[in-house]
């Protein structure tokens, strides 16, 4: 069980108030209907399943419940960055 | 035989046990382990091995022990697999061997097929899957252990978290010490001492007896801890006779202490824990575990009375007891001396066995030898020899030459009654390699050490080779500096200096391996798997060259000992028949749990009604007061139904049913999800989550919305209520509150932040009591005076506030089972006198308060669909015929609309849902059963059922495949009937609205 | 919604039940035991406050209606009357008051200005209140916060208790816990059974 630090709360919590919640980045597309089955399906289905550093979307369930960022190892689980959400995008990401 | 004239402080000699062991009974002491006690009634054979069933004796003395596995008491307070080495004896203590070593055995009986039987043997053999399965069931019964407990484990088991600045793992020398350093020098640090035996101090008692230093050092450090620990506001935490077995991430820790092992601990109406599980969080961790001692490897090495020699001395200066009478220590390091010093200190005569080259004069030599030991050096034994019980040894000369071990010369025989080894010492790592951390070898130890920087964490004492006492300290100072300064508490940490002989034991020859002794049958590495050298060497050749394959190839360190004395020794053969490097060959991964867990300490008071909250609405006494039976939905309990006496479930859900539609029916509907919405851009919200228009729904009006998710699928669905333009009140299903909640609250921070609106649950703040039925309105009219119920005024989905009662309500005219029906909300301090009051009132209708089974029912009869139990994720708006309920022109693309025109979702072939009806009226389809067609294959299968009182008949719902252009079809539902076996049922494929088809009955009579 | 004038069926008043009411032993009580007390705090009101992203506005707004300040990240603010302002997160805001002063608060829900919102959750919070040296040691069984070391007085931390989502802090070395009414006798029913051991 391991700890994050909450950017809101400002705080280091146990796993368990947290729950994750996908692979961040992944915008919802502005205009559905002008894609086709596989763009369509590509952003409901696939993810990029990376094996090293990973940003994922977590959210502090029992505690503030808001979504935020963090950059986590996949092989280690070491958690290298938090950020709150859009604080950090695909754009300036590390 | 227990030593006479034994005086400790572990030792309670004026407390007397009494014991069974095996259907005998014996006596031992207060402080005593059932091993110690054992062999203080010289009971020398403890079990049988796992694959061969051979006879073995006790090796060690903790939890490497890999032999003298027990199973403990009866019933409720069986415990499976215990290693007698870890039992504390107490009165009335009763205990079997694991695979008994008295009774006639097969597998001992084939032994001379045992040279046939080697690693592998069972899978070559038993490849084919046919034969295996004729097989399986009496292998399985000749090996294993214990059997697996039948009863309900009677115990109680604590969990408890803890926080601290600094955790210790071990309380020998090192850990004591570390544990004052740090004290010493903070004020505000917390501080938790873990230690697995009932005494703090480890290995050092074994040095009482030749070093009296030692003795004034552990009783003025326990002496120190304590007055830590009795301090108010206390710093330190002890906690003694507990395991520290498995160490995740962020120095997060988890511990099993044992309070008993077996004896009960009720106190008075008060039932102790048995077991308490700690969860400890710590910024710094100092590890100080120790080692364990590694046997020396010969042919027939697994005689019972073969053991390890640091555990021979600990039972004699901790315990008073010893095995034998005639002993021999063999080995490759110095603490053989020491051994044999203290054992013929007690007038027991002994002789020392040293492979190492002859011309060793150290002191501690010297000393053996002044005390009439007789010392062979440069010798090694190739054989012990016995029957089941080790009678003598064989041993030759031995040189290294070049790199390797040569035997030389002709063998001779010598005399024993219990032979005691001492191959090196094992640090022991494991904790720390939990989570992902790497040991490396050593070539000055021989061991494997912990790595060298590892962030958070330090490692003192015999874990990381420090072998003399003294050193210890000094080390385990050193190492709690550096833990300071990493804390902050100090800025540069003070480093004493070791001496020179810091390596102390761990200062051995090499591992003694040469191939003459390795190429030998029967040299055991394994005890609990009787793996051998052989095997190793028969895995190898098969390919299997990595440590981890040979691990697996062989079961070498399977047990549960988890190889703790045959693993390190695995290793330097495999490395040995390898010919490489011990560092190349390297260890396997150590995972968690160190040791056994029983199940029971893992769920700790989570079990039964604990298990999962038991979740109440305001209005739970009245059910219980009405004799309600209750159903689990999520986590809520919910009223099933309400048996009047002498009812069954079947009878009582006809009455209710019949009682909601002919009159008036009660229900509480507080479990449903309820979620306040407010902001400028709530409609627009709406609008986007469900499948249907929201912009137009005046206030004081509600209406039903559909919502999906991403790929097209059915996940909820519920009323949501208009209060104004900015407000709104959003219901869901009871099971999916949370989910939703959450999915909701997704979209809006991480796609719609820009969207103007505010979500809060309120499922916990109204109560909700329902009144169905033709009725209502006149119950309605009693309970509460402003508002107007006349039809035409007070339609059908709308809202109005009003005071039922005097309380303030909200009143939506909604209907889950198509009859009249009004919800009254209220805040939940007030739902139980509203619920009574409700009832009260409408006994001159005969309200009938219904549950959960009867509400399923009503809903099913006109054809609305539960989701969760009609959909199950994969169900489109249009697979359950409702297409009336997609809004063509929404103008932002709705959550699930993009998938509804994928190809896939469109297909004729699809799972629709239909109504079915069984041509015998009478008979009510399982839910669960299939649809088959003419192949016998599945096409479908019912989701709902019941029998329907107010049609008397039953009814279904199904999934079918292309149902809705299948109407009138027959098909064939497969059921399993009680007596007749499989039948297969007809049925009409219909419309799932069963009742009240032109939905007449929502408005009443009047 | 506050209690009208009854005029009812049975002209019987309407009863109001706590959320522990059931629970709690003739003295009131939880927990009543050497150094560990519990006990239900009632009379008080609990509304939510939404707010806006605009912090000026918020902060005027808390001002203007409330008297109070808002606080920061797990923070309490205090006012007049025992009032008392939470952080729960950067957007929402208890505000714990005596029950008499909800319907005075709750009228100035239609004056909150675009962005913000509040809603009545009193009913759906009980209050806790833990005192006796034994306190901690008795929600470290169930809590894994750190409350010796992490909970000062002043602030509020949102956590679980078992698998119960709860609101804790401390007031004049006393312990206080919020708990959702429908989690009310499985926390109950845990603390219960942990204090024996105790």
């Amino acid at each position: 069980m391991f700890l994050i630090d909450c950017p809101y709360c400002k705080e280091s919590r146990d796993q368990n108030e947290f729950s994750p919640a996908g692979e961040a980045f992944i915008a919802r597309p502005q205009n559905p209907e002008e894609l086709s089955d596989d763009e369509w399906a590509d952003y409901v289905f696939y993810r990029t399943n990376h094996k090293g550093d990973h940003w994922e979307q977590w959210v502090h369930t029992n505690g503030c419940r808001k979504y935020f960022l963090v950059k986590r190892s996949t092989i280690s689980h070491e958690i290298l960055e938090v950020a709150a959400f859009g604080e950090v995008t695909s754009e300036n990401k590390s | 035989m227990r030593l006479r004239n034994h005086n400790n402080d572990h030792i309670d000699q004026s407390e007397s046990l009494s014991f069974i062991f095996n259907n005998r009974s014996y006596k031992g002491y207060k402080g005593d382990t059932l091993a110690s006690a054992l062999i203080a009634n010289d009971v020398l054979f403890f079990a049988r091995s796992f694959k061969y069933g051979r006879k073995r004796g006790l090796m060690g003395s903790g939890v490497e022990e890999p032999n003298a596995l027990v199973s403990l008491e009866i019933g409720g307070r069986y415990t499976p697999n215990l290693k007698a080495t870890e039992v504390m004896l107490y009165d009335g203590l009763s205990a079997v061997s694991s695979s008994n070593p008295n009774s006639i055995d097969f597998r001992a009986i084939i032994k001379p097929l045992h040279r046939f039987m080697p690693a592998g043997f069972y899978y070559k053999t038993f490849i084919k899957q046919k034969v295996w399965a004729l097989v399986e069931d009496s292998l399985r019964s000749l090996s294993g252990f214990s059997k697996a407990p039948t009863e309900k484990d009677e115990d109680v088991y604590d969990h408890i978290f803890h926080h601290a600045e600094v955790l210790i793992v071990g309380g020998g020398v090192a850990g004591i010490t570390a544990a004052l350093e740090v004290l010493n020098n903070s004020k505000t640090t917390r501080v938790v001492l873990v230690d697995e035996r009932a005494h703090l101090g480890g290995e050092l008692f074994n040095e009482f007896k030749s070093d009296d230093s030692a003795i004034s050092w552990h009783r003025g450090s326990i002496n120190k801890l304590l007055e830590f620990k009795n301090e108010a506001n206390s710093r330190l935490k002890l906690l003694s006779r507990s395991t520290a077995y498995a160490w995740y991430d962020h120095n997060y820790i988890e511990v099993l202490q044992t309070n008993a092992t077996g004896e009960s601990l009720f106190a008075g109406s008060t039932q102790g824990a048995r077991k308490v599980l700690h969860k400890i969080r710590a910024k710094e961790v100092i590890l100080a575990t120790g080692a364990h001692e590694r046997p020396m490897l010969f042919e027939t090495n697994d005689l019972a009375n073969t053991m390890l020699s640091q555990s021979v001395r600990r039972y004699l200066n901790e315990f008073g007891v010893i095995s034998g009478k005639n002993v021999i220590l063999y080995g490759n390091n110095d603490s053989i001396y020491s051994t044999a010093i203290d054992i013929k200190s007690n007038e027991i005569n002994c002789k020392v066995i040293d492979v190492r080259a002859s011309g060793n004069e150290s002191e501690i030599v010297l000393k053996a030898i002044k005390s009439g030991i007789e010392v062979l050096q440069g010798y090694a034994v190739l054989k012990a020899h016995g029957t089941n019980l080790v009678k003598g040894i064989e041993i030759s000369k031995v040189e290294m030459q070049g790199k390797k071990w040569m035997l030389i010369g002709s063998s001779k025989r010598l005399n024993c009654d219990l032979l005691a080894s001492s191959g090196g010492f094992n640090p022991v790592v494991h904790l720390d390699c939990h989570c992902g951390a790497k040991t490396f070898f050593d070539d000055d130890s021989q061991a494997f050490l912990p790595q060298k920087e590892r962030k958070n964490r330090q490692v003192c004492g015999s874990v990381s080779a420090i072998g003399f006492w003294k050193d210890a300290v000094i080390d385990a100072k050193n190492k709690a500096q550096l833990t300071l300064v990493s804390l902050g508490e100090v800025k540069k940490a003070q480093q004493g200096v070791m001496s020179e002989n810091y390596l102390d034991y761990f200062n051995a020859s090499q591992f003694f391996m040469p191939i003459e002794i390795l190429n030998r049958p029967k040299v055991f590495i394994d005890m609990q798997n009787d793996v051998t050298t052989l095997d190793v060497a028969l895995a190898i050749r098969e390919g299997y060259r990595s440590i981890e394959h040979i691990k697996r190839y062989t079961a070498m360190g399977f047990g549960t000992d988890q190889g703790k004395t045959g693993n390190i020794n695995g290793i330097a053969v495999a490395a040995e028949f390898l010919d490489v490097p011990l560092s190349e060959v390297g260890t396997t991964t150590f995972r968690p749990a160190y040791t056994g867990v029983d199940f029971g300490a893992m769920a700790g008071r989570e079990v039964g009604g604990f298990f999962d909250p038991q979740r109440y609405t305001a209005i739970h006494d009245s059910h219980i007061d009405s004799g309600a039976e209750f159903e689990v939905v999520g986590q809520w309990y919910r009223p099933w139904y309400y048996p009047k006496s002498g009812e069954d479930m079947h009878q009582a859900v006809n009455r209710e049913c019949l009682a909601v539609r002919t009159s008036l029916g009660m229900m509480d509907a507080s479990t449903l999800g309820k979620i306040d919405v407010q902001g400028g851009d709530a409609r627009e919200f709406l609008s986007r989550v469900y499948t249907n228009a929201w912009m137009k729904l005046a206030p004081g009006s509600c209406r039903y919305g559909l919502m999906c998710n991403e790929k097209g699928m059915i996940i909820d669905d519920g009323v949501s209520t208009c209060i104004n333009d900015n407000h709104f009140i959003m219901t869901t299903t009871t099971g999916g509150a949370a989910s939703v909640y959450t999915t909701l609250e997704m979209w809006l921070q991480t796609e719609w932040d820009d969207l103007d609106v505010h979500l809060s649950s309120v499922t916990d703040q109204f109560a909700t009591v329902a009144v169905v039925g033709p009725n209502a309105r006149n119950l309605m009219k009693v309970l509460c005076q402003d508002v107007d119920f006349e039809r035409d005024n007070f339609k059908f989905m709308q809202w109005r506030p009003g005071t039922v009662c005097g309380v303030d309500a909200r009143i939506m005219r909604i209907s889950f089972s198509g009859e009249l029906a009004y919800e009254i909300n209220v805040e939940a301090n007030y739902g139980r006198y509203i619920w009574d009051e409700v009832a009260l009132a409408g006994k001159q209708w005969n309200i009938t308060p219904y549950g959960t089974e009867s509400m399923h029912v009503l809903r099913a009869e006109k054809g609305y669909i539960i989701v969760g139990q009609d959909t199950d994720g994969s169900m489109t708006p249009m697979d359950v015929n409702m297409n009336w309920i997609l809004a063509k022109d929404k103008p932002f693309s709705y959550i699930g609309r993009r998938s509804f025109s994928i190809s896939a979702l469109n297909s004729k072939d699809r799972f629709q849902l239909v109504g079915l009806l069984t041509k015998d009226e009478g008979v009510v389809l399982p839910e669960g059963s299939h649809i088959i067609n003419n192949n016998r294959s599945s096409i479908g299968y019912i989701t709902s059922s019941y029998y329907s009182p107010i049609l008397g008949r039953s009814i279904a719902m199904a999934q079918l495949k292309g149902g809705l252009s299948k109407m009138s079809e027959t098909v064939l539902v497969k059921i399993v009937q009680e007596k007749q076996g499989l039948k297969e049922i007809p049925c009409e494929v219909s419309s799932s609205v069963f009742y009240d088809i032109q939905g007449e009955k929502v408005d009443g009579n009047d | 919604m506050a209690m009208t004038n009854p005029i009812t069926v049975e002209n019987s008043m309407p009863e109001f039940r706590s959320i522990f009411s059931s629970l709690i032993d003739e003295d009131g009580y939880l927990i009543n035991q050497e150094h560990l007390n519990c006990r239900e705090i009632t009379g008080k009101s609990l509304l939510v406050l939404r707010t806006s992203k605009d912090s000026k506005k918020n902060n005027k707004a808390a001002k203007e209606f409330f008297n109070i300040q808002l606080p920061s990240s797990l923070g309490i603010s205090t006012g007049e009357n025992d009032a008392k302002c939470f952080w729960i997160s950067p957007d929402e805001f208890w505000l714990l008051n005596n029950q008499q002063d909800k319907e005075n608060l709750v009228g100035k829900i239609k004056l909150l200005p675009e962005g913000l919102s509040m809603t009545d959750n009193s009913a759906a919070y009980g209050i806790l209140e833990f005192t006796g040296e034994n306190t901690d040691n008795l929600l470290a069984r169930w809590m894994s916060y750190d409350l010796s070391g992490s909970l000062k007085e002043g602030k509020v931390i949102s956590t679980t208790f078992g698998q119960a989502p709860v609101f804790v802090y401390r007031e004049n070395q006393k312990l206080l816990m919020m708990v959702r009414h429908s989690f009310s006798h499985y926390v109950v029913g845990l603390f219960q059974d942990s204090a024996k051991r105790i």
